[in-house]
């Protein structure tokens, strides 16, 4: 093949250009090598971080909200399974509006809870993928939706937040929204905790959609809560005070159960209360936890605090003489007038105490001096937060002695130109019983943070202690001498036989206490009402060893001598009886027939109330001295603290009524049964082994029943009286309702159809009274 | 005759390298893409391999044709005057993607832009050869030796193929300038260029709003930003390490073209800074076997055959690279050896194989 002459090397060939095309290639390397490292090192988060913006899609599961039990593990609040219904109109095509109606037909069921045939409709031919029928629909709804089969309709489990003793301690619970946020009660204070964590299901997915991989966390339960209600106890003091609301037709009431040696509230019954399940139905008027978020004049029971300063500092003894003057006192120009019927002369300290002397209380109070008085108030816990572990707590009203006047010290001996609060009161109450130390109120015993779900989870029983904690815990302190409570014991127990409370007699059990009767103040106009009067009444029992201390204030009773020692007297008489049987409280008296105790009540000492200074604004100056989150302030500003959880219109929780409540979804029912009752009742085995033996086969012991059954459906619970639980299983619900009645238990049905479950098991020996949870299942 | 050392051992090692970590960059890159569209994740792999086969079969027989037999201006002209007709020719065919780059045969497909580029080089190295004296000739030597690869340009252009118009024209740019053209001639290319150029970027819509997106692509992030934004994202995930090989994900129909123009963008985000390293060491090593070939060699048309070739991959190379971390605009521009792409990868090997014949009279 022919070539091209060949060169020879003498062309010029410029080496340098070599150089300069090398070094052209060289810079463009190190550009690139740059700019790599800029990106890929210095900026790779950024890149990161958009990356997963584009490829992942996170989903939020919802934690299941955290258990509150009472302090025997009986849940009081608790998360369950329901079926929601949802729709993906799509696949409905032309039967939309059929489906509408039959779906409607069984799920409508209330006016508001937007599912009528037309809300549906509307509903599914807004959206082409999906469309909500009905939320968290109750078992027997959804069994009779999945029946139906229809084409394009599906379920959906969703949690929901359910109340099992629906009303019970509703204040103090609290309830939830719809979005499982707190707004009440422990449900609002510990919202945070009790929440739990959602886990998150992050998917990666494709620029197309696809879904390539997925990882999950698993949402964080929220914390379980154990409180220091005892739910029978609770039970116990709220019944008695429904009954006595009810007979008295007053406003509203308060009975507060408190162990004096630890400070644990055992039952903060409110009336009236409302029913956390059904939302839709809740008036917004009884939210509010009136037992700690609101004050009132407490008038003569605040006499005890007056009285057991007086021992313990101005060396004033019980049996020393007291000059009340013929029951009227005049000083700066303000006269105090006991009751016209109560001409007091010279009297002992304590009959002065006894008969609830205006004079008497306020020559204590004198003998104390302002400053040495308001220290001893502030000791026993007034005008401060107790801590109680409860939203919207106010501090109550009590003014620095720099801004009293001439006479405050007088309307305060007397429980005037002072609010406050029940808990406040029953804490009063308990560190004179308990030997003179403060204890803060709790309602929360334990989180069961460190293990949730454990099963190893121990109910923690009331047991009465006579004694303080070797160890005081945080925030108690010593208010009065010990011998100065033996003395306040004593002289309140007088009350109680000799005096203004005899109606808080018990049968078998000793007991002190103190009336107390206030013209209502009204907020608004901050003037005291001559018609409107506040019954309280605050003591112990038993007298010698107090297991209990309790108070109750009842707001405007109607009917009758409308006073402390009628009105209020008889329910702490009715708690007290029925909660130191159900402890298994030892006598410490001889048990009276019933001819005695009807002798007994006839003859009641009234504790009228106290005149009333004119100028009660003086107390509510001290309004604009509070925290700016105190309740009190807000409801002054006209401004309501708790506001009721108004449904927004997408969340269709369906009514709930009571029957329905009866009946919760299976996979609820399951941990209900297995969780509750015989933890319950451990501590009533213990002495009645031989009888537990009983065979569940074995006929029941027939025994007459111990309860007897109030007019309005309350029961009285004689814990005296054990019964063997029956067995249950097999029997349809009518029959087990029967055999229960024939024992005198109380039935919780769970379920519907045959009996399969119950709990306490057949042969447990019960107080009579006692709650049996029986599961039915088809 | 020079004594014969045998091929460069080294060039021939960094260019199977090059060859096999494409197959595996392009399968990484596409299996995914391939099994959603073609039903099997090996269809782009198993073409590339094919090609990648007859290319190296390619390679091994050029390699063993002494580069003396092209300095022949029958197959010089031949060359030039064949892929004239293609590139004309490519004109009449079917459009696909709104281009003319492509005639199919059947499954196969050809690219006749791909063949300009060696075209361009052979007839620069021949006609330079002879006129190192005269390359003050403005008349007689620059402007008769730019203007067959400028026809080229103008051509590829048309198609439109910017992206290889501009490697043509940077490869006949640095032969002209290694001849020892002064460089007032370079500028005034550019001059002459650059309405041209300015019509092409900017009076055209669609590479006006790649431009745009080029300044700034977070001003449209899902339009014209898209690419480069995906571009970068894949780029900026892989870190130091990358998220390992077949880990990507970027390439999941969110990078526009994963196994061709895109590829290096894949190989960032699997293999991270020091994968992408690795590639630009493997170019740097071929360069520098390839210019110092050029640089040693005794014969004026073996240093432009050597020099023109090289430099024909790393400009391409380069080019490609900084299109993917947004150095420049974006180019339809495959990277050497490792794109997807038939007949730039047996063009590229078939050209690497003449290099390598050359490297035989090399020390």
């Amino acid at each position: 093949m022919k070539t091209a002459p060949r060169q020879t090397l003498t062309a010029p060939i410029r080496r340098i250009r070599f150089v300069y095309v090398a070094l052209f290639f060289i810079f463009w390397t190190v550009a690139l090598g740059t700019r790599l490292l800029w990106l890929q090192v210095i900026r790779h988060g950024d890149f990161v971080e958009r990356a997963a913006r584009q490829q992942q899609r996170t989903f939020e599961v919802a934690p299941r909200r955290g258990v509150l039990y009472d302090r025997n593990l009986k849940e009081l609040a608790m998360t369950v399974l329901v079926d929601s219904i949802y729709a993906v109109p799509s696949e409905l095509g032309e039967n939309r509006a059929s489906t509408a109606e039959i779906l409607a037909k069984i799920v409508h069921d209330d006016r508001d809870n937007f599912t009528s045939e037309h809300q549906m409709l509307a509903r599914f031919n807004a959206s082409r993928n999906f469309a909500w029928v009905a939320r968290r629909v109750d078992a027997e709804t959804a069994t009779r939706v999945r029946e139906m089969n229809l084409k394009g309709v599906y379920f959906q489990k969703e949690f929901k937040r359910f109340y099992p003793s629906n009303d019970l301690a509703a204040q103090v619970l609290g309830y939830v929204g719809t979005d499982d946020t707190g707004l009440g009660g422990l449900e609002r204070e510990f919202d945070d905790e009790m929440h739990g964590t959602p886990g998150h299901v992050m998917t990666a997915v494709d620029a197309k959609r696809h879904v390539l991989g997925s990882e999950e966390s698993q949402p964080m339960p929220g914390e379980n809560l154990v409180l220091s209600i005892d739910a029978n106890i609770q039970y116990i003091a709220e019944r008695a005070l429904d009954a006595q609301m009810e007979k008295m037709k007053a406003a509203h009431g308060t009975v507060v159960v408190q162990d004096p040696h630890t400070g644990q509230i055992l039952a903060l019954a409110i009336s009236p209360r409302f029913n956390p399940n059904d939302k839709r139905h809740m008036d917004a008027s009884v939210l509010q936890n009136l037992a700690v978020s609101d004050v009132y004049e407490p008038g003569s029971t605040f006499k005890l605090a007056t009285y057991a300063a007086a021992l313990d500092a101005a060396g004033v003894e019980p049996t020393d003489i007291v000059d009340c003057q013929g029951g009227a006192m005049t000083m700066y120009g303000r006269t105090l007038h006991d009751d016209k019927s109560d001409h007091f002369g010279r009297v002992t300290v304590q009959y002065a105490l006894e008969h609830s002397s205006d004079v008497g209380a306020a020559k204590m109070a004198l003998k104390l001096g302002n400053q040495k008085f308001y220290d001893y108030l502030r000791s026993f816990g007034f005008g401060d937060r107790s801590g109680i572990e409860l939203p919207s707590e106010t501090r109550g009203l009590l003014r620095n002695p720099r801004k009293w006047d001439a006479t405050s010290i007088l309307s305060l001996a007397i429980g005037q130109e002072i609010g406050v609060t029940p808990v406040q009161l029953v804490t009063m109450v308990s560190s004179i019983a308990n030997g003179g130390v403060y204890m803060p109120p709790h309602v929360l015993l334990a989180s069961t943070d460190q293990m949730k779900g454990d099963p190893r989870l121990k109910p923690i029983s009331f047991r009465p202690s006579n004694q303080l904690p070797a160890q005081l815990p945080d925030g108690a302190h010593r208010v009065i001498k010990e011998i100065t409570s033996a003395k306040m014991r004593m002289m309140m127990q007088g009350i109680v036989t000799e005096g203004t409370g005899k109606l808080a007699t018990l049968n078998g059990y000793s007991s002190a206490g103190k009336t107390g009767t206030a013209q209502k103040i009204d907020p608004a106009t901050h003037t005291y009402s001559h018609t409107k009067l506040v019954a309280s009444f605050a003591g112990f029992a038993p007298v010698s060893s107090p297991a209990i201390s309790i108070a109750v204030v009842i707001d405007t009773p109607t009917v009758g001598t409308r006073y402390g020692g009628t009105t209020s007297a008889p329910v702490f008489a009715e708690v007290a009886q029925q909660v130191l049987e159900y402890l298994g409280v030892p006598h410490d008296q001889p048990l009276k027939t019933n001819k005695q105790i009807m002798l007994a009540a006839n003859e009641v000492d009234e504790d009228s109330p106290s005149e009333n200074v004119t100028d009660i604004n003086k107390m509510y100056a001290d309004i604009n001295n509070l925290p700016e989150d105190d309740p009190l302030r807000a409801s002054v500003n006209g401004v309501a603290p708790v506001v009721a959880d108004v449904d927004d219109k997408s969340a269709l929780t369906t009514k709930t009524s009571d029957t329905k409540l009866k009946t919760p979804s299976a996979s609820g029912s399951n941990k209900l049964v297995s969780l509750l009752p015989e933890k319950v009742l451990a501590s009533f085995r213990a002495g009645s082994d031989a009888e537990q033996n009983a065979s569940a086969a074995m006929p029941v012991p027939k025994i007459a029943p111990a309860v007897q059954v109030r007019g309005d459906g309350g029961v009285v619970v004689d814990a005296t009286h054990r019964v063997a639980v029956p067995a249950f299983v097999g029997g349809s619900l009518r029959t087990v309702v029967e055999k229960a009645d024939q024992a005198g238990l109380r039935v919780q049905p769970v379920g519907s159809g045959l009996a399969s479950d119950q709990a306490p098991a057949a042969g447990t020996m019960v107080p009579a009274g006692t709650e049996v949870i029986v599961r039915f299942k088809r | 005759m020079a004594k014969r050392v045998g091929v460069d051992k080294w060039l021939f090692g960094v260019v199977l390298l090059l060859v096999l970590f494409g197959l595996v960059t392009v399968f990484s890159a596409s299996a995914v893409m391939a099994k959603a569209t073609f039903g099997t994740p090996y269809y782009f792999v198993l073409r590339q391999s094919m090609w990648a086969l007859s290319g190296m079969i390619a390679l091994a027989l050029l390699m063993q044709v002494d580069y003396r037999h092209y300095n022949n201006p029958r197959i010089v002209f031949t060359a030039v005057a064949v892929t004239m007709v293609l590139l004309v020719g490519v004109f009449a065919m079917r459009d696909s993607h709104n281009t003319h780059r492509w005639f199919r045969f059947g499954i196969a497909s050809f690219q006749p832009s791909e063949l300009a580029k060696p075209t361009v080089v052979l007839f620069l190295a021949y006609f330079l050869q002879t006129r190192l004296h005269k390359m003050e000739d403005w008349r007689g030597t620059v402007l008769r030796a730019a203007l067959p690869p400028l026809v080229f340009v103008g051509l590829i252009m048309k198609e439109p193929d910017l992206g290889t118009a501009l490697v043509c024209a940077g490869v006949t740019a640095m032969m002209l300038y290694l001849a020892g053209m002064q460089v007032k001639y370079l500028w005034m290319g550019a001059l002459a260029a650059s309405p041209i150029m300015y019509y092409m970027l900017f009076r055209v819509p669609w590479r006006r709003a790649r431009m745009l997106a080029f300044v700034n692509p977070e001003a449209d992030p899902r339009g014209t930003g898209f690419h480069i934004l995906q571009s970068l994202i894949a780029v900026g995930t892989g870190g130091l390490h990358g998220l390992g090989l077949m880990e990507g994900r970027q390439k999941l129909f969110y990078l526009p073209e994963p196994q061709t123009d895109f590829i290096f963008a894949n190989v960032c985000e699997e293999l991270g800074l020091i994968g992408a390293i690795l590639v630009i060491g493997l170019f740097v090593a071929l360069g520098y076997r390839g210019l110092r070939a050029a640089y040693l060699s005794t014969d004026p048309f073996a240093r432009f055959l050597a020099f023109g070739l090289t430099c024909t991959v790393l400009i391409q190379a380069f080019f490609n690279m900084s299109v993917v971390v947004a150095l420049l605009p974006t180019k339809g521009i495959t990277l050497p050896f490792i794109s997807f792409g038939g007949t730039s990868l047996f063009v590229m090997l078939a050209s690497m194989g003449v290099l390598l014949n050359v490297t035989r009279e090399i020390d």
